[in-house]
């Protein structure tokens, strides 16, 4: 497995080395949020999320990082199903082994929650911070620009 | 557990852990092989073995028993479910 660390020019945390199907890619820092560090590994949630759509149940998903005493963080994922497939254990293991085989164990998200719905923005963007604050334990902040039903 | 059933359950753990986490066809794992400290099982993929277990067995270990030691090795593992399987 590669392995992945921090890089920045001239010691400033600018870019990164994310992994990206297995494979280390520099990539820009855009927030702390833009990336999961587990056990010093660092995990892109875009590519999870990607990588989750690629299920043939997963209909959304989000991926954010969640407090790990061990890891520091761990992967956790934000998931709805597709109409006719049940959120129960099965699909859980299922989702897991999927992306554990598609990308990495350090990918596979260690917590899968189901949801009838994903936060979004009216704009249609997945409010991460939204989901970031509940496993952090901290103020969810302006939800103004949440999508209503 | 009953001894016919004690090697019904470290057989299905056994070949399920060979399924999912072994890639070369040639390693020879048994009861007592080390799968987390040799690397075969990585402490990600252990979440996936809990879950595993916990469906396959209708139990819920608690998260301060599911250890790196615990599922060391099938017979560690079968250890720990003598423990919740009734």
């Amino acid at each position: 497995m590669a392995k992945i660390g921090i890089t920045g020019p001239n010691g400033k945390l600018g870019s990164q080395l994310v992994l990206m199907g297995g494979i280390p890619m520099e990539c820009d820092i855009r927030s702390d949020d833009d990336v999961i560090n587990t056990g010093g590994h660092l995990v892109s949630p875009f590519e999870v999320e990607s990588a989750l759509l690629e299920h043939l149940a997963v209909a959304e998903s989000a991926v954010v990082a969640k407090p790990d005493e061990i890891n520091m963080e761990v992967v956790k994922a934000f998931v709805t199903l597709k109409p006719g497939y049940t959120p129960d254990s099965d699909m859980e293991l299922d989702i897991m082994n999927f992306i554990r085989k598609k990308l990495s164990s350090i990918a596979m998200p260690q917590e899968i929650e189901f949801m009838d719905k994903i936060p979004k923005t009216r704009s249609g963007k997945i409010m991460r911070r939204m989901l970031h604050a509940k496993e952090w334990g901290k103020e969810i902040g302006d939800i103004s620009t949440l999508e209503n039903d | 557990m009953e001894e016919k059933n004690l090697v019904e359950i470290k057989d299905l753990v056994l070949n399920y852990v060979i399924k999912e986490y072994i890639d070369e066809e040639d390693t020879v794992i048994n009861y007592d092989t080390p799968l987390i400290s040799s690397g075969y099982i990585d402490s990600f993929s252990m979440v996936s073995l809990l879950v595993f277990l916990e469906k396959k067995f209708s139990i819920k270990i608690p998260p301060g028993k599911a250890t790196p030691e615990a599922f060391d090795s099938v017979n560690n593992i079968v250890e720990l479910l003598n423990q919740y399987v009734k």
